[in-house]
């Protein structure tokens, strides 16, 4: 699978792996983003892996759009280069419908399953992080099977609290900050996914591995307020 | 002793603003920074700061302050409307000083979007993420990371003075088309030339994370066109379905998943951030290497802006600077 490079502006390049919703793809844009950043080409200002493509930003005084072609060809020319390295293991407790996620029903309809059974279901998947992008520490988590392949709602919700499970599209989405949303909402974790002013503000990061412990809402109370508290919330598992 | 500052009066788009926070585009943070890079160095270079120190940008707005601690100097750049020290005019592009108890006043412009309120040792608010700059989405720096309000006090930072009267030249508006290359979408729209060669005008549905243009004509894209979420970047010209662009601007959403037909040029995104609301504005498509070489050219303008700064003749704007402020036959203070 070999990616195209093209121009995003004048000052960045764009890596295209393909189009599709597809783990292999995101494979290949996390890999080449690890390896790239570990070549620390001059002028490089950043760089952005979203679903199957990944953003290099960089400084038009110092470099160039052929300086950075010829270094993804580099980076992608070394052994193994479709496995990405393995990211930290998350265990994120959630709780799942009532006022937490009033649209676990729909959901649940959709999959023609009971919520009880939607939520087992969910909270069995092993999610990656796929990539980060719409808000501060907002994660695309991925992919679950084709009956997950909800389409996005007809209207959209102007505010959904910081932490909202957000479904649609195979994908799971969690932020760390008050969104405007078209997707499902059907549970909310307690932990913090964005603390701006922490030695690390952002929990989550591409290449992590996801997965979420259902919880009631008298736990999760708890949970938030030692996570208002600045402790951690979400648990670390071994690999 | 640093100074400090109270606002009066602020309209809805006054913020604290300075160079942004790249780097953290993979974990969905835009970079933000000032809207008009020119103008922002231009007014750190009258005032002899450090362009990564904060200013106050105005967008569609005016704002009134008053000085309530030490003398602070004070540049104003870009687009203002009309300006006044304890209600005398003064002029842009110029350093003025303004002692404890005095008040400024800049009225928003007619013939632009965006001014700067440039103050010697620089707003000095708590960086979020290594910068001032306010994104309000996600309520992230300035001052409790929205815009200012009436009542605010802010500090400034330590400032040696530089001369009142030190000024620098207006740069000439250039009415010219917008320049931009092609997105990675382009192929993707019914008719990428047609879509682009048209007149646009500037609406008022914009902000600093974008600008919706009406097109004389809507842009069709194929129904149901989708793309997955990508990262965008400054200038992105990005339409949805209902056929109007929205040019991506400082505090844009880090991805998009609509399609990009193509992304204003870096050496004109401050011109474009400018353009009035009504104002129209056409597109010029260059190719990649002419962009790069305007880019280039466009970032090195800004760092010799320090070489531009002169110091004015007592009759250029009918303000004598030598021993107070006037204004035409008006008394000295």
């Amino acid at each position: 699978m070999n990616p195209t490079v093209v121009p995003a502006g004048d000052a960045a390049a764009m890596v295209v792996f393909g189009d599709d919703l597809d783990l292999e793809l995101n494979d290949a844009v996390l890999s080449l983003e690890r390896r790239l950043s570990e070549a620390d080409v001059p002028g490089v200002i950043e760089l952005a892996p979203a679903l199957a493509s990944l953003l290099v930003r960089f400084d038009p005084l110092v470099t160039d759009l052929a300086t950075i072609e010829d270094a993804v060809l580099e980076a992608r020319s070394g052994p193994d280069d479709e496995a990405p390295a393995p990211g930290r293991r998350w265990t994120l407790p959630a709780a799942y419908g009532g006022t937490y996620g009033p649209d676990l029903e729909e959901v649940a309809q959709s999959l023609g399953v009971t919520q009880d059974e939607a939520v087992t279901e969910h909270a069995s998947l092993d999610l990656r992080v796929l990539m980060l992008g719409f808000a501060p520490g907002f994660a695309y988590l991925g992919l679950a099977d084709e009956r997950w392949n909800l389409p996005r709602r007809a209207s959209v919700r102007p505010a959904v609290p910081p932490g909202s499970l957000l479904v649609a599209v195979r994908q799971t989405a969690v932020g760390g900050t008050t969104v405007p949303t078209g997707w499902h909402v059907v549970g909310r974790t307690p932990a913090a996914l964005f603390s701006p002013t922490a030695d690390e503000p952002f929990l989550l990061q591409p290449g992590d591995r996801v997965s979420f412990e259902p919880i009631d809402g008298g736990t999760f109370e708890e949970l938030a307020e030692a996570a208002r508290r600045g402790r951690s919330v979400a648990r670390r598992r071994s690999p | 002793m640093s100074g400090q500052f109270e606002i009066l009066r602020a309209g809805p788009g006054v913020t604290v603003q300075d160079l942004g926070r790249p780097g953290l585009q993979r974990f969905g943070v835009p970079e933000g920074g000032v809207l008009d890079r020119h103008a922002h160095h231009a007014a750190a270079a009258l005032l002899g700061n450090p362009p990564e120190l904060a200013s106050l940008e105005l967008l569609l707005s005016g704002v009134q302050l008053r000085a309530s601690k030490g003398t602070l100097q004070v540049a104003v750049t870009g687009r203002p409307g009309s300006m006044t020290i304890d209600g005398t005019r003064v002029p842009p592009l110029v350093v003025l000083d303004l002692p404890a108890g005095s008040t400024l006043d800049v009225q928003p412009g007619a013939d632009g979007a965006i001014a700067y309120v440039g103050i010697g040792g620089g707003v000095t608010t708590e960086p979020v993420l290594g910068s001032r700059s306010t994104h309000a989405r996600a309520g992230l720096g300035g001052l409790a990371g929205t815009s200012l309000q009436e009542g605010d006090v802010l500090a400034v930072g330590p400032h040696t003075a530089v001369s009142p009267g030190r000024t620098i030249e207006r740069p000439p508006v250039d009415p010219g088309p917008i320049r931009v290359v092609w997105a990675m979408h382009a192929e993707l729209f019914d008719d990428c030339v047609a879509a682009l060669d048209q007149t646009f005008a500037m609406t008022a549905a914009r902000d600093r994370m974008g600008a919706v243009l009406q097109p004389a004509e809507p842009i069709p894209a194929d129904a149901g066109l989708q793309i997955p979420s990508a990262p965008v970047v400054a200038g992105d010209l990005q339409v949805p379905g209902d056929g109007r662009p929205v040019a991506l601007l400082a505090d844009r959403q880090p991805t998009g998943g609509y399609p990009r037909l193509a992304t204003i040029i870096g050496a004109d995104l401050d011109r474009f951030c400018q353009l009035p609301v009504g104002a129209e504005l056409t597109f010029e498509v260059v190719g990649l290497e002419e962009a790069v070489a305007l880019h280039r050219a466009h970032r090195r303008r800004l760092e010799t802006l320090p070489q531009a700064v002169g110091v004015a003749g007592a009759s250029l704007w009918g303000t004598n600077l030598i021993s107070g402020i006037t204004v035409g036959d008006e008394e000295p203070r």
